[in-house]
C-alpha cells in the first residue's frame, strides 16, 4: 500500500528550512573565506622568504663586484638575479590580483620588492660605467589604482614586448603609490610624480605620457 | 569591493545556499523516491508529433512497442504535421501494429499534438518527441502517481542517447542535472517544465483548461505552469528513462536552447502570478532563482569576455606589428595567470561547489541507474558550461528584448 502523501502540502513554504538553510550556508561561506585568506598568508609568508634569500643573493652580487679582481663584470650574477625579480614580480602581481592592492601583506612584500629593484638598478649602473657595457637601463612608473593612469597596463605590456625583442636592457617597474625612503628618494631624483604617469625613464633621460613601442625603439636606438 | 567580486561573492553564496537547500530537500524526501506502484492501469494515449525524422521515426515507435504495459491499455498516435521526408510512409509501416496514423498540413508541433487530443482515447496522455525513445518499464513507472488526483502531470527522467561529440557529453551531466533537479523540484512542488520526451498528463486536465497552445515556442513550458497555476501537481519519476538526442553541433544547440529559454521567458511573462509567495516553493524561490542565476552568469561571463576581449583586441589595434610577440607573451602567463587562481581566497568556496555539482550527479547517477561514466563529461561541462549557458541565454534575452520571431 502506498503512503498517502499529501502532494500539495509540499508547495508549501517552510520559513524555518529556509532560515536553517541560509544560516548553515553562511557559516560554510564564511568558513572558506577564512581558509582562503589563511592560502593566501602563507603564500605571502613564503614569498618574504624568497626576497629574504633574493636581499643576500644581491648584496653578494655587489661584493662580487667590489671585491672581484678577475672578472668583475661578469654580467651573469646580474642576469641571473633579474630573472628572479621577474619571478617575484609575478607572483606578486598574482597577490595583488587575488587580495587587492591594499592588502597590508602585499603592500609589504610590493615595498620590499621594490627595493630590491632599486639595488639591482644600482648595481647595474655601476657595472655599466665601470666596464663599459652596453645595455640599457629603464624605469617605468605606473599606477595600478584604477582612474589614475589610463594606459599603464598597456604601457607596461609595450615594456615587456621590446624586452622580449632585445635582450641588451634591464628593466625596473615602479608602483607610483608605494612609499618607502629609497623609493621616495628615486622619484624625486627624477622628480617623478602622480600626474605624469605612465612615466619612462631610459637611460637618465626622463619621458612622460605614453609611448608606442616605435617611439620606445627610436629612443633607445638614439642613445 | 569592485561591484563585479560583489556579484562574484553573491553568485558563490547563491550557489552555496541553493545547493544545500536541494541535496536537504532530497534526503528529507528519501523515502517518496521510489514509484508508487499502479495498481490499476488506466488506458494512455501516446502521441508522436514528427516534422522530418524519418531517420529515428522507427526507433521511436519500436520503443513505444516494446514497452511493458497491457498492450490494450496502451493507444500509440502518430501525427504527421506535414514531413517533407519519408517520415509519414516509415511511420505507416506500423499501422499494423495497432499505431493510429494521421496526416497534417504543417502548423507547428503543439497543432500536432492538438490533433492527437482529440483523437486520443486514453484518461492518460502523453506525448513524445520523435527523436526520442522510451525505455521499457517508462510508462508502468509513471502511471502509479496519477492514483492520486491531485497529480496532473509526471515528468520522466530525461537523458542523452549515444553522445559521441563534445557538446553532446556536456548535455549528459546538464542532462543528469536535470534529473537531480526535477526530483528535487518535485519534492518542493516546484516543477515548472514537462518535458516534451514523454510527459504523462491527465487528460482531463486539457478537457477542462484547453489543449496545447498553438504558436508557444515551448509548449510544453506553458502546460507546465498552467498547471501550477491551477494549483495542481506535477510529480517525476527517477525510473522512467526517456532517451533524447542532444544537438551534436554548437549551433544546433544554441538553435535549440534559444527556443527554449525564449520560451521560457515568454511564458514565464505570462503567468507574472506565479512570482509569488502564494505559489509556495515555486514562486518563492525556484523561479525567482532561476531569473537570478540567469542574470549572475551572464554578468560574470560577460565581464570575463568583454576583458579578454578587449585586450586582445587592444593589441590588435595598436601596433598590430608587434601582435605575435604580445600574443607570446600573453600565452608564456598564461601558465601564471592560472596560478592566480589557485591563490584567489574564493579558491575553497569553489572546491565545495564544485563538490555539490558532483554529489547532484552522484545521486542522480545513483538513483536513477545511470551506467554512463560521468567524468569526462563532468570536466567538459565545468570547463564550458558557464560560456554555452551565457551565450544561449543572452541570444534568448536579446531575442526577447527586441522581440525578434524565433522560428522552430
Amino acid at each position: 500500500m502506498v503512503e498517502k502523501l499529501d502532494r500539495k502540502k509540499r508547495k508549501k513554504v517552510v520559513l524555518t528550512k529556509y532560515i536553517v538553510v541560509f544560516l548553515a550556508s553562511a557559516f560554510i561561506f564564511t568558513l572558506g573565506i577564512i581558509l582562503g585568506q589563511q592560502i593566501g598568508h602563507m603564500k605571502t609568508a613564503s614569498l618574504n622568504k624568497v626576497m629574504e634569500d633574493m636581499k643576500t643573493d644581491i648584496a653578494s652580487a655587489e661584493l662580487h663586484y667590489i671585491l672581484s679582481t678577475e672578472n668583475p663584470c661578469d654580467l651573469t650574477g646580474l642576469n641571473e638575479l633579474a630573472s628572479e625579480l621577474d619571478k617575484m614580480s609575478n607572483q606578486i602581481w598574482e597577490l595583488e590580483k587575488a587580495y587587492g592592492k591594499n592588502n597590508e601583506d602585499v603592500l609589504r612584500l610590493a615595498n620590499y620588492y621594490s627595493t630590491l629593484q632599486i639595488r639591482h638598478w644600482i648595481l647595474a649602473k655601476d657595472i655599466s660605467n665601470e666596464c663599459d657595457e652596453k645595455y640599457s637601463l629603464i624605469l617605468f612608473f605606473y599606477s595600478n589604482i584604477e582612474g589614475e593612469c589610463k594606459r599603464c597596463e598597456e604601457q607596461g605590456d609595450n615594456i615587456a614586448v621590446l624586452r622580449e625583442k632585445d635582450e641588451g636592457m634591464y628593466t625596473y617597474a615602479f608602483n607610483i603609490n608605494l612609499n618607502n625612503l629609497a623609493f621616495n628618494t628615486l622619484k624625486s631624483r627624477y622628480n617623478v610624480s602622480k600626474t605624469e604617469i605612465p612615466v619612462i625613464i631610459i637611460n637618465d633621460k626622463k619621458y612622460t605620457g605614453f609611448k608606442t613601442i616605435k617611439k620606445l625603439q627610436e629612443i633607445i636606438y638614439e642613445e | 569591493m569592485a561591484f563585479i567580486d560583489f556579484i562574484l561573492y553573491f553568485a558563490i553564496f547563491f550557489g552555496l545556499f541553493t545547493g544545500i537547500f536541494f541535496i536537504l530537500t532530497f534526503f528529507e524526501n528519501k523515502k517518496y523516491i521510489a514509484d508508487p506502484k499502479a495498481s490499476k492501469f488506466p488506458k494512455v494515449s501516446i502521441i508522436v508529433p514528427a516534422y522530418n525524422e524519418e531517420k529515428t521515426i522507427k526507433k521511436t515507435l519500436n520503443s513505444l512497442l516494446n514497452v511493458n504495459y497491457p498492450k490494450d491499455k496502451l493507444d500509440i498516435i502518430f501525427v504527421d504535421d506535414g514531413s517533407k521526408d519519408n517520415t509519414l510512409e516509415k511511420a505507416k509501416e506500423y499501422e499494423k501494429f495497432g499505431v493510429r496514423i494521421f496526416h497534417k498540413e504543417n502548423g507547428g508541433k503543439a497543432s500536432a499534438l492538438n490533433l492527437g487530443l482529440e483523437k486520443a482515447k486514453g484518461e492518460l496522455v502523453a506525448a513524445l518527441d520523435a527523436d526520442s525513445f522510451v525505455s521499457k518499464n517508462s510508462v508502468m513507472n509513471m502511471v502509479g502517481y496519477f492514483e492520486d488526483s491531485e497529480v496532473m502531470a509526471v515528468t520522466p527522467t530525461l537523458k542523452i542517447y549515444n553522445p559521441k561529440t563534445l557538446w553532446q557529453k556536456i548535455q549528459v551531466t546538464e542532462y543528469l542535472f536535470g534529473v537531480f533537479l526535477r526530483k528535487v523540484f518535485s519534492f518542493m512542488g516546484s516543477l515548472h517544465v514537462t518535458p516534451g520526451p514523454l510527459t504523462i498528463y491527465r487528460k482531463s486536465f486539457f478537457d477542462k483548461y484547453g489543449n496545447y497552445d498553438e504558436g508557444n515556442l515551448t509548449e510544453d513550458i506553458e502546460v507546465a505552469l498552467r498547471i501550477q497555476s491551477k494549483g495542481y501537481v506535477i510529480e517525476n519519476s527517477m525510473n522512467a528513462d526517456v532517451y533524447t538526442l542532444g544537438p551534436p553541433t554548437f549551433k544546433k544547440l544554441i538553435r535549440q536552447r534559444r527556443r527554449w529559454y525564449r520560451g521560457f521567458l515568454d511564458n514565464v511573462f505570462a503567468y507574472p502570478e506565479l512570482f509569488n509567495p502564494k505559489h509556495g516553493n515555486l514562486g518563492l524561490f525556484i523561479l525567482p532563482a532561476a531569473f537570478i542565476s540567469v542574470i549572475v552568469v551572464f554578468a560574470l561571463v560577460s565581464y570575463w569576455a568583454y576583458n579578454f576581449l578587449s585586450n586582445v583586441f587592444l593589441h590588435l589595434i595598436t601596433e598590430p606589428e608587434f601582435f605575435l610577440i604580445k600574443l607570446n607573451l600573453f600565452i608564456t602567463n598564461i601558465p601564471s595567470t592560472l596560478l592566480t587562481y589557485t591563490i584567489k581566497p574564493l579558491i575553497p568556496l569553489s572546491v565545495i561547489l564544485t563538490l555539490i555539482g558532483l554529489t547532484y550527479l552522484l545521486l542522480a547517477k545513483v538513483y536513477s541507474n545511470e551506467k554512463q561514466s560521468i567524468k569526462i563529461p563532468y570536466i567538459s561541462y565545468l570547463i564550458f558550461y558557464g560560456v554555452l549557458f551565457a551565450s544561449w541565454w543572452s541570444v534568448a534575452i536579446f531575442s526577447k528584448i527586441f522581440n525578434m520571431k524565433i522560428k522552430w
